[in-house]
């Protein structure tokens, strides 16, 4: 894959991430160099701890990085105003959205924050907005139902709903995948996806769904343990022993033929 | 950017009907144009309001019917002198107090709610309760002189001086916990609020401990709290201060929304997180600090207010919870004043007692009737 930094959305230069700002730092990983294009839909696995979510938190703005920059359309993503970056990328957290007395709708419309006025006022357009964001995952009839009611597959749903309402060309999502069952699965997979092709939109994901990934993405980002990024199409990283070396375990063997992992212990 | 849109909005045009009978239906959801039901709760608290004023203004060791009182407000030179003082210079300073105070406590109640993601958190767990009792018990309890200290500490330049180390107290110890919360997190900035209130709690213990019984009384008194006690003139300070708080409150509506989300998709939404949670601590301090600082430590408002209004009116959205909250903490204070200084009794009982009476079983009664008990933040 080329490293085309002149035409990506989101790029990195030897970027840094871990966390303690204050105090000792603890660098997760580093010597980053990566790129994210318009349309692409790429998936990031890493055994836990590897520091997937500090990497995503980081390329989101959320967290600041250890060292390195990061470029979002050329410009340092820490000197773009917080309004203006949340209209370029958006985020579904791993945190669970708590939403008390509030329903799907206003949630969703919370995506419009980046636009509306500082009193929060929506306009028509907004409200066309929410709607299309709910249409477009498949979750107009959840609109009216409280948030703290829905079971976690619609819960997903919404969250992603939420983050296209804001209408920005990245989309950054924390493990979309934890907590559900297979059909659900597939389906936000496949509906991600499908955001990448139709909507232009660069879709970044980690998981530790190891097969979907490597069935449903462009390309793999592979953070290892030691803290370095590989990133390739998933067909050459499997080839390659690269996801071999990644999720390397004392029980776990892989299986070229087959692109998936043997485990040593008897299963059944 | 909006290109990617385009399509979208295309095929939009085809719902907007749809989309408008819906939008139309459900605009509570929305925005802030209130629907029937946030309409009717508006009115109701009104309504309420007025009713405890009036009752407020006529009830009291002298009773007043409704003549009398028209009389003095709109027909002065027929007025008993006596009638017009009573009703003019304590009763309606009194019950303003009342409605702002409540209003206030609310509105704090509900930004420390949204701020710590934490149905139990009210401005005075972090620790600005305690802050102003330390205050008032270092007036009252040691540099009051002895004697005559007792009288003057009850009424006159003794009074001033408590309300200004009540504030003190509240102030010094806002901005301990406002330096503390730029450090460290969210929920550690409540426990270190508790914390304070602890040690500055056993302070004042010790102080209690080691006091005069007739010093003792006069501290006691303070902490039963008392909307009475403030005049016109220091009303002149309390008013402004309570509204500014409430107006910071309200203008902070939208992020107060984003921050329901907990700190990192607020962030990711476009609010400056930190800056904003400064501004609001800020303001719930000086929303706390004003009413404890004039009328002693008043519990319970700060939490039932909030409570009630988010279930009644079944959202959480700001712009229309916040000034609902204010509303009905400015009832439920006036009822409690009302009750505190029921007929039958020369003095008025302590309002603290009265307020946890009626906020104690609010509460409960709001958390047994929700349906989703367990999930009010999480």
């Amino acid at each position: 894959m080329t490293q085309n930094k002149a035409n990506s959305l989101l790029s990195s230069t030897d970027l840094s991430v871990g966390y303690g700002e204050k105090g000792p730092a603890k660098t997760l990983a580093s010597g980053i160099d990566l790129t994210l294009h318009a349309g692409e839909f790429i998936c990031l696995l890493g055994p836990n701890g590897a520091g997937k979510t500090t990497l995503l938190r980081t390329l989101s703005g959320i967290l600041n990085p250890l060292a390195g920059s990061i470029q979002l359309k050329g410009t340092d993503l820490f000197t773009i105003p917080p309004r203006e970056r949340a209209q370029r990328i958006s985020v579904v957290l791993a945190d669970k959205v708590p939403a008390g007395m509030m329903n799907v709708r206003s949630l969703i419309a919370l995506g419009r924050h980046p636009y509306s006025g500082w009193l929060g006022r929506l306009d028509t357009k907004d409200y066309e907005c929410i709607e299309w964001a709910l249409q477009t995952v498949g979750a107009s009839q959840l609109a009216e139902r409280l948030v703290a009611e829905l079971s976690d597959g619609e819960r997903q749903k919404v969250a992603i709903a939420r983050a296209l309402a804001q209408e920005a060309s990245i989309l950054l999502l924390d493990e979309p995948t934890a907590h559900l069952d297979l059909p659900n699965r597939i389906e936000t997979m496949a509906l991600l996806r499908r955001l990448s092709r139709e909507k232009n939109l660069a879709v970044l994901l980690s998981t530790h769904d190891l097969d979907l990934a490597l069935r449903q993405a462009d390309r793999l980002w592979l953070l290892g343990a030691d803290g370095t990024l590989r990133q390739g199409e998933p067909e050459a990283l499997a080839r390659s022993g690269a996801l071999a070396e990644t999720f390397a375990h004392e029980s776990l063997q892989w299986n070229a033929l087959r692109t998936c992992f043997n485990s040593d212990y008897a299963i059944g | 950017m909006h290109r990617l849109y385009e399509e979208s909005y295309l095929h939009s045009s085809k719902r907007v009907t749809n989309c408008d009978r819906f939008l139309n239906q459900h605009s509570r959801l929305l925005n802030n144009r209130p629907d029937s039901r946030t309409r009717l709760f508006f009115l109701a608290l009104t309504a309420g309001i007025l009713v405890a004023a009036l009752a407020s203004a006529c009830l009291g060791a002298v009773n007043l019917s409704p003549a009398q009182l028209f009389s003095i407000l709109f027909d002065r030179e027929a007025a008993d002198p006596l009638l017009r003082s009573i009703l003019l210079d304590f009763r309606l300073p009194r019950i303003s107090t009342a409605l702002l105070a409540g209003a206030a406590l609310g509105a704090a109640g509900m930004i420390m709610q949204t701020i710590f993601r934490n149905p139990l958190a009210d401005p005075f767990i972090l620790g600005i309760n305690s802050g102003a009792s330390l205050g008032v018990a270092l007036v009252v309890l040691i540099a009051a002189p002895v004697g005559g200290g007792l009288v003057a500490t009850l009424g006159g330049s003794g009074q001033i001086a408590t309300i200004t180390a009540a504030s003190l107290g509240a102030g010094a110890t806002l901005f301990l916990v406002l330096a503390l919360s730029r450090r460290v997190d969210v929920l550690s900035v409540l426990i270190v609020g508790l914390m304070i209130s602890y040690a500055i709690g056993a302070i004042v213990s010790l102080l209690m401990f080691f006091s005069m019984a007739e010093r003792l009384q006069s501290f006691i008194n303070w902490s039963f709290g008392d909307y009475g006690g403030v005049s016109w003139q220091q009303f002149g300070i309390f008013a402004p201060a309570v509204i500014l708080g409430l107006l910071t409150a309200r203008l902070l509506a939208k992020p107060l929304d984003a921050l329901l989300l907990g700190d990192h998709y607020a962030t990711s939404i476009g609010t400056e997180v930190k800056r904003v949670r400064f501004l609001l601590l800020a303001a719930a301090s000086l929303l706390a600090g004003a009413v404890t600082g004039f009328c002693g430590p008043i519990g319970f408002l700060g939490i039932a207010a909030p409570h009630l209004a988010r279930t009644l009116l079944r959202t959480s959205q700001h712009a229309i919870v916040l000034p609902a909250t204010a509303l009905t903490g400015g009832l439920l204070s006036l009822l409690a004043d009302l009750a505190a200084r029921a007929p039958g009794f020369d003095s008025s009982l302590p309002l603290n007692a009265l307020t946890a009476l009626i906020g104690a079983p609010v509460i409960i009664a709001v958390l047994l009737r929700q349906r989703n008990r367990r999930r009010l933040f999480q």
